[in-house]
């Protein structure tokens, strides 16, 4: 069914007729409603949200609603706006439900937005008595009573049971395998199938969790099985060659698929990184005030009862360190311990003597006040020959302004991710010992057609 | 009530909270004259096999013939936006239903998808990629879709992280609640006075508003 529609000058004067069973009917004529389609609707959109901003902003400032915090030094939150994905937060007193309750109403009115405050949900942190639930419940007029939900798509409460919690990607990845298992794609298809769809399918949830080694295990399997399988779900083929070969790169005579778990800490580091490099973003002052108020991501512990998203990405650290290296500008802000500055990103660790010491201070002790060179002095004193003699043999560039972390080679984000997945294939020492194996690398180095190119892959995947 | 229909109320009072975010230095930036090489990158930045609007050219064919009719499209397009009308065939969309969900029963079972004409999307695209650039300042930390630099996983984390904070608070009297609203139609429902009486609050220049109304 389509509907065509003539008119619209201008948004003021659209009048819209439908075409129904080829009759003209109309004109309608609307006031409201932004065009899906057309390229300045989104930015519309998000300038008429921050009308609903503005309103909860000025009622923090007031005093009327307070926003939440995680510590005591981090930015208050009173609402996230996605689009029309809302996350508002607020005192769970009556005072404050009525004055929430007023700025939906009064947005709705002016905005046009219907809010439908039935199908909203509410979670109550869990100090939070039975009687003030109900009370605030019926203010608002709320039914649901939020329990694990989804924000954005991605599960915003983790409990103990990871794997029961991530399950639903493993079922996504099953039933996108059974959707076209049927349907007899050629090896190269299914090449083209497991790198596009089905290996993106986890890479939105990855990208701040962790996923259980065991989840992950099973996917490759399944993706396994549908690269060796003959089309029908019910005919398995031989596996003549397993994931963690299949995995490596082409040019090393594998298949270039995706080693899930080594991606996974990459899309995590990433995130690591962005901590590092835009300190500014809320989300960046919350991770901060909440888990590393003094140091920086990269000597941060993880802390007291930290969340799941905190201890991926502390888990994925490694990466980044392996990365990260200062520039050294004027070392106010770097400290000795544990940050990436020697030559080479090398770091002094926390257990080398004296390290208690030298715990609280930043590199900019150890250099000469007058000039940007190192207190030779100092650092003999202070440190065994070894770790001396690296310190002196760290470049300082005086036109260098501000101390800057960068990326080790070529710094750029879009090949970050590259870099990332390669570092930490290594250091999980994927590497593979028949790499290069004749026509396993010629078939990925050579310009052949995709298909040929596949043909003698597999082929020289059966034969090794 | 008509979900259409425009509702006449006086929002004045509702849009003090508003802060002037844009200013004199942004607002030039944003009506400096129009350059070719703005709408070059708009028509290269979309996909050539995407669905025509009502006259049929895709994408694709301007992409092809940029070389033959970049000058007449820039002028012309220039002679609109400095008149501040658009020819009123351009505007005409047609409507193309996608089906929401796996069962379609009712009309709210369909996402209405307007097909414009590649010509005003060339030109709204333009006025897109200036107002991209003076989003980070109008729009608040705490909203981050289609942001230039924010990310959809930077509101997750924060929503995760909030609500990790409050379910392990099982003391003290700190009580909190988190509310996720759920709002219908969200685009559809949009009233455009209240979007322009937004954006005047803002501070954008008048013109700039006259485009908008325009597209």
């Amino acid at each position: 069914m389509t509907v065509g529609y003539t008119g619209c000058v201008c948004v003021e004067s659209v009048d819209y007729s439908v075409l129904v069973n080829g009759e003209q009917v109309g004109p309608i004529i609307p006031g409201r409603g932004l065009r899906q389609g057309d390229p300045l609707s989104p930015y519309l959109f998000i300038i008429c949200a921050e009308g609903l901003s503005s309103l909860i902003r000025d009622a923090e400032s007031r005093g009327a609603l307070t926003g939440m915090k995680v510590c005591r030094h981090a930015p208050s939150v009173s609402h996230l706006l996605f689009a029309d994905d809302c996350f508002l937060f607020f005192k769970a007193n009556e005072d404050q439900a009525h004055v929430m309750k007023n700025i939906l109403a009064t947005y709705e009115l002016a905005s046009g937005q219907a809010i439908s405050l039935p199908k909203s949900e509410i979670y109550c942190s869990r100090n939070v008595p039975d009687g003030i639930k109900t009370i605030i419940t019926n203010i608002l007029g709320v039914q649901a009573v939020l329990g694990t939900g989804k924000y954005l798509g991605l599960p915003s409460m983790i409990g103990r049971d990871r794997k029961a919690t991530f399950a639903y990607i493993k079922d996504r990845v099953w039933q996108k395998i059974n959707s076209w298992s049927g349907k007899c794609l050629s090896k190269a298809g299914r090449e083209v199938m497991i790198k596009s769809v089905l290996q993106a399918i986890p890479a939105y949830v990855m990208s701040i969790f962790q996923l259980p080694h065991t989840l992950i295990d099973s996917i490759e399997k399944m993706l396994n099985s549908f690269w060796w399988g003959h089309g029908k779900t019910t005919q398995r083929g031989i596996h003549w060659m397993n994931w963690e070969k299949l995995s490596a790169p082409k040019i090393h005579g594998g298949m270039g698929f995706k080693d899930l778990s080594a991606f996974n800490l990459a899309l995590l580091g990433k995130q690591g990184w962005k901590f590092i490099t835009e300190p500014n973003t809320l989300v960046a002052r919350i991770f901060k005030a909440r888990y590393f108020p003094s140091g920086s991501y990269l000597t941060a512990t993880v802390g007291h009862n930290p969340s799941y998203v905190w201890r991926s990405i502390m888990r994925a650290r490694f990466v980044v360190c392996g990365g990260a290296w200062w520039t050294i500008g004027s070392g106010a802000s770097i400290s000795i311990l544990n940050e990436p500055w020697l030559t080479n990103g090398e770091f002094i660790s926390s257990d080398v003597p004296g390290a208690h010491f030298i715990h609280n201070f930043t590199i900019n002790s150890l250099m000469n006040l007058y000039d940007k060179s190192w207190n030779k002095q100092v650092v003999r004193q202070v440190f065994s020959a070894d770790i001396a003699s690296k310190i002196l043999h760290t470049l300082l560039i005086s036109q260098v302004g501000e101390d800057r972390i960068v990326w080790k080679g070529n710094g750029t984000d879009a090949i970050l991710y590259a870099v990332l997945t390669d570092c930490v294939s290594q250091s999980l020492s994927i590497r593979l010992t028949y790499g290069a194996r004749g026509t396993g690398r010629g078939s990925g180095t050579l310009k052949f057609h995709r298909r040929l190119r596949i043909y003698s892959g597999a082929c020289a995947v059966v034969v090794y | 009530m008509n979900i259409f229909q425009q509702q006449d109320n006086d929002f004045s009072s509702k849009l003090d909270v508003i802060n002037p975010s844009i200013s004199d230095n942004d607002n030039d930036l944003l009506m400096t004259p129009f350059t070719k090489a703005e709408f070059c990158d708009a028509i290269f930045s979309m996909h050539p096999d995407k669905c025509s609007g009502p006259d049929g050219y895709n994408p694709g064919f301007y992409q092809h013939f940029w070389t033959l009719c970049s000058d007449d499209i820039f002028k012309e397009c220039c002679d609109w936006l400095t008149a501040g009308q658009f020819p009123s065939d351009l505007n005409i969309t047609n409507i193309a239903l996608i089906p929401k969900g796996s069962m379609q029963v009712s009309m709210k079972d369909w996402r209405p998808i307007a097909l414009c004409n590649v010509l005003y999307k060339v030109i709204s695209k333009v006025l897109a990629n200036r107002l991209k650039t003076v989003l980070p300042q109008c729009i608040s930390d705490n909203q981050s879709a289609f942001v230039p630099g924010r990310s959809i996983l930077d509101n997750a984390m924060v929503a995760i992280e909030v609500l990790h904070f409050m379910k392990a608070k099982t003391c003290g009297e700190d009580r909190y609640v988190a509310l996720k609203l759920d709002i219908s139609k969200a685009y559809d429902r949009m009233d455009w006075n209240y979007v322009m009486a937004v954006l005047y609050k803002m501070g954008f220049h008048d013109r700039w508003i006259h485009w908008m109304r325009m597209c």
